[in-house]
């Protein structure tokens, strides 16, 4: 296992965001954690990236204990993540934003062939490579805390919410790329509103309630399942 | 025309003075919304230590007088460094005696916290260097060029050839490098910079050194004009925290700018009327601050959850 949950249990003050949480990625597996506003999608997110330090249960990355660890030494471990609402510097160009992706590592060359790697993935960042990443359209900017995500060479990649208030072209262009990084054997931990799209690109999927997981199975199992149908696919 | 001349001389290199102190305020609170509001006691041991250690070297106690001969220029770069290094390595302890406590939390603990520290590191100047103020040669003499009639004192010009090329140098640290874009990062938003990789605590550090070094060069930059002494520094910083607001705290260009328009503003009124300056300067501030109250060159923060 890449990752692996146990009994994760997480408050901001005195709201319990996530109650008892186990959950399990394997290598090049992708997984989906769906769930509707409040379950705790992103809290768990947070959790594994080090931005929320947990009250008790284990988070454990290739077998080292990483609860509470600092964000900046997750991922330098190889925890990528593309946050929520995501949080593009936006008084920098973005070739400077994929290069400060790479602050946890020193080669440079090697550093500017996966920048190029990062425009072959989303053509529309190489048009866009001087331009302030606050000036770009939502997508892009998407596209660019994805592209930046990837940019320390994550060997677990967090997607928080990638479709978040954009356009149905444009998830659906975001979607593509999350395939093509699933063909190319990435690991990922999917977070997502959007339940028919998150389900058809996963492997396997969690369904998240007020901070419990209620549901487990694989992406086609879910989608197939008429309780997901009824609260998360609108059938 | 010749006293406008000089007085404009004067006024950019107390402008300057502002300005670099000004910058170290825009560092800190760019990176942590909060900063020294006891920075004019860190101009202190910016003074006084650099020009010890040039009256040890030539044998005298540490709180003596220097004669010209003395304060070669050699001397003054070696003080100059002694004092920017040492006051940069208080701003460590600045930051985890002051800020690191506070840092985040609400209310302004901080505030009270960093003038406590200054009142502790004056306090401590006073303990060693006493309360007597030690006259400093220029290394340049105390003669002055003539351009165009008007009589310009070499050490002016040389704080604002330091102070500018300093201010330079620290907008292409900002703008160019690695650190800069890190540190520009952590302004922009820390939870963002900590998810690349950025160690958002060293960045703030960073920061504090930087600021701390700052008020430690003005300090010895300014001790020719000023004398060295454990009372320099409280007028200044507020001079500087002023250049700061009027030119925006949040732009590092809008600090210089606004050191540099303070300074020659101050210089120009006592000009006219020594008793003046101070009245002009602050009118001056409540107005702009009236019309723009994010500063000249300022621009509104949005405060994102």
């Amino acid at each position: 296992m890449m990752l692996k949950i146990e009994n994760l249990n997480v408050a901001y003050g005195a709201i319990q965001a996530l109650r008892g949480i186990s959950l399990e990625v394997g290598r090049g597996e992708v997984v989906t954690l769906i769930g509707g506003n409040g379950a705790g999608k992103s809290t768990l997110i947070r959790t594994i990236a080090g931005l929320v330090h947990p009250q008790s249960g284990e988070v454990i990355f290739e077998g080292q204990s990483i609860a509470g660890m600092r964000p900046h030494r997750a991922v330098a471990l190889g925890i990528g993540h593309s946050p929520e609402g995501r949080l593009v510097f936006g008084d920098q160009s973005v070739r400077d934003n994929l290069a400060l992706g790479a602050f946890s590592r020193d080669n440079p060359a090697e550093i500017d062939a996966d920048i190029e790697n990062g425009f072959r993935l989303f053509p529309r960042l190489r048009e866009r490579q001087e331009q302030m990443a606050g000036t770009l359209s939502g997508g892009e900017q998407q596209m660019l805390a994805i592209a930046r995500a990837l940019m320390c060479r994550p060997k677990l990649l967090l997607l928080d919410e990638p479709s978040l208030g954009l356009a149905p072209l444009i998830v659906r262009e975001v979607f593509e790329v999350i395939r093509s990084l699933k063909n190319q054997g990435m690991t990922i931990l999917l977070v997502e509103q959007m339940a028919n799209l998150a389900l058809g690109v996963a492997d396997r999927a969690y369904v998240l309630e007020t901070g419990h997981i209620t549901l487990q199975g694989t992406g086609v199992d879910l989608l197939k399942d008429p309780r997901v149908r009824a609260a998360y696919l609108g059938a | 025309m010749t006293a406008i001349l000089q007085a404009l001389a004067s006024g950019l290199a107390l402008g300057a003075i502002y300005g670099l102190i000004a910058l170290g305020f825009n560092i800190t609170y760019a990176t942590t919304k909060t900063f020294n509001f006891g920075q004019g006691a860190f101009l202190v041991p910016g003074s006084l230590v650099g020009v010890s250690l040039v009256l040890l070297s030539v044998g005298k106690p540490h709180f003596g007088n220097l004669s010209p001969a003395e304060m070669t220029f050699m001397a003054y770069t070696l003080a100059t460094v002694a004092s920017v290094v040492v006051v940069g390595l208080i701003g460590i302890a600045l930051y985890y005696c002051a800020i690191k406590p506070f840092v985040g939390a609400a209310g302004l603990n901080w505030v009270l916290s960093t003038i406590g520290f200054g009142i502790i590191l004056q306090n401590t100047a006073l303990a060693i260097w006493g309360p007597a103020s030690i006259a400093v040669p220029s290394p340049l003499g105390s003669g002055v060029y003539r351009i165009a009639g008007a009589g310009i004192r070499p050490h002016e010009v040389l704080i604002a050839a330091v102070a500018i090329a300093v201010m330079v140098g620290l907008d292409i640290v900002l703008r160019k490098t690695r650190l800069g874009k890190a540190l520009r990062a952590v302004a922009f938003n820390p939870q963002a910079a900590s998810i690349v990789g950025i160690n958002v605590e060293r960045i703030v550090i960073i920061a504090f050194v930087i600021s701390s070094a700052l008020a430690g060069l003005a300090g010895i930059l300014i001790a020719p004009v000023t004398t060295a002494s454990v009372f320099i520094g409280l007028g200044v910083a507020l001079k500087a925290f002023s250049a700061a607001i009027v030119g925006g705290l949040t732009n590092p260009r809008g600090c210089m700018a606004g050191g540099f328009l303070l300074g020659i503003i101050e210089a120009l009124v006592g000009l006219w009327r020594a008793e003046f300056r101070e009245i002009a300067i602050f009118l001056l501030i409540i107005i702009v601050l009236v019309i723009r109250p994010a500063g000249l060159f300022g621009t509104k923060t949005v405060e994102k959850i």
